[in-house]
């Protein structure tokens, strides 16, 4: 919503949502009253719809619309935030129990971290904004550090199997993060699969 | 905890990865969340 060098009139959105719903949202100004637009801007942690709760008359009827459009009765909304000072909102809802729905999340949470990161260099780089990283940026220790991080490994996990102290993966960690100009290391994990700098499993 | 991701989540990044406009990188995303079982996916910026 405040990308550099680009200025935009209406945040730039894109979405599976109906289209009458997305041109309503706009027009209503619905940006400004969404509640899961005002949570993501005060925080970093992903955003579980069923944990808002409002009393505000027009969150209210933001949300009944929002069903009526057949938004989803359960969503998740991860923020994020660029070293660009960009802010981006990326949103997956579903139709399901909430039961259904915190299994879903525990089992998928992370995939839906590193899309929405993976998603968000992509238009960085096709708007232009990003450049490309430097392809022989990481050392070899940084690179097994992510490369186990992607399997899902534990810091001590990881510790234990490249044979180094604890505190010298988070150290690992860290550097591949700020060299890759990642925001956490779900976020580097992306950029790094994505350059090649990491083999998929 | 840390959840591992899922071996699918590597071919959606890769597929990304190579889209060259919004319209392949919609379709790679919404194909992508559907697989996952979700409705919908949006991205506001």
């Amino acid at each position: 919503m405040n990308l550099p060098s680009i200025k935009r009139v209406r945040p730039l959105i894109a979405a599976t949502y109906a289209a009458e719903w997305q041109k309503h949202y706009i027009q209503s100004g619905y940006v400004n009253i969404d509640p899961v637009v005002r949570a993501g801007l005060g925080g970093v942690l992903p955003v579980d719809w069923s944990k808002i709760r409002s009393d505000d008359p027009l969150v209210l009827k933001f949300i009944g619309e929002a069903q009526e459009f057949k938004i989803g009765r359960v969503g998740l909304s991860i923020p994020i935030r660029g070293k660009y000072g960009e802010f981006a909102l990326f949103s997956v809802t579903a139709e399901m129990s909430p039961s259904e729905w915190q299994k879903r999340l525990n089992l998928l949470s992370r995939d839906l971290m590193l899309l929405a990161y993976q998603f968000h260099d992509w238009a960085m780089r096709v708007e232009g904004i990003a450049t490309d990283i430097s392809l022989d940026l990481l050392t070899a220790r940084e690179k097994d550090c992510l490369r186990w991080r992607s399997q899902g490994k534990t810091d001590w996990e990881i510790s234990q199997m490249i044979g180094i102290s604890e505190s010298t993966v988070k150290f690992h960690l860290e550097n591949s993060r700020a060299k890759l100009g990642a925001t956490n290391t779900i976020h580097a994990v992306a950029k790094a699969i994505v350059h090649g700098l990491i083999s998929m499993p | 905890m840390v959840t591992r991701m899922t071996d699918s989540i590597f071919e959606v990044i890769e597929s990304l990865s190579q889209a060259t406009r919004f319209e392949e990188s919609n379709d790679v995303l919404r194909n992508a969340i559907i697989e996952m079982g979700f409705s919908h996916v949006a991205n506001a910026r």
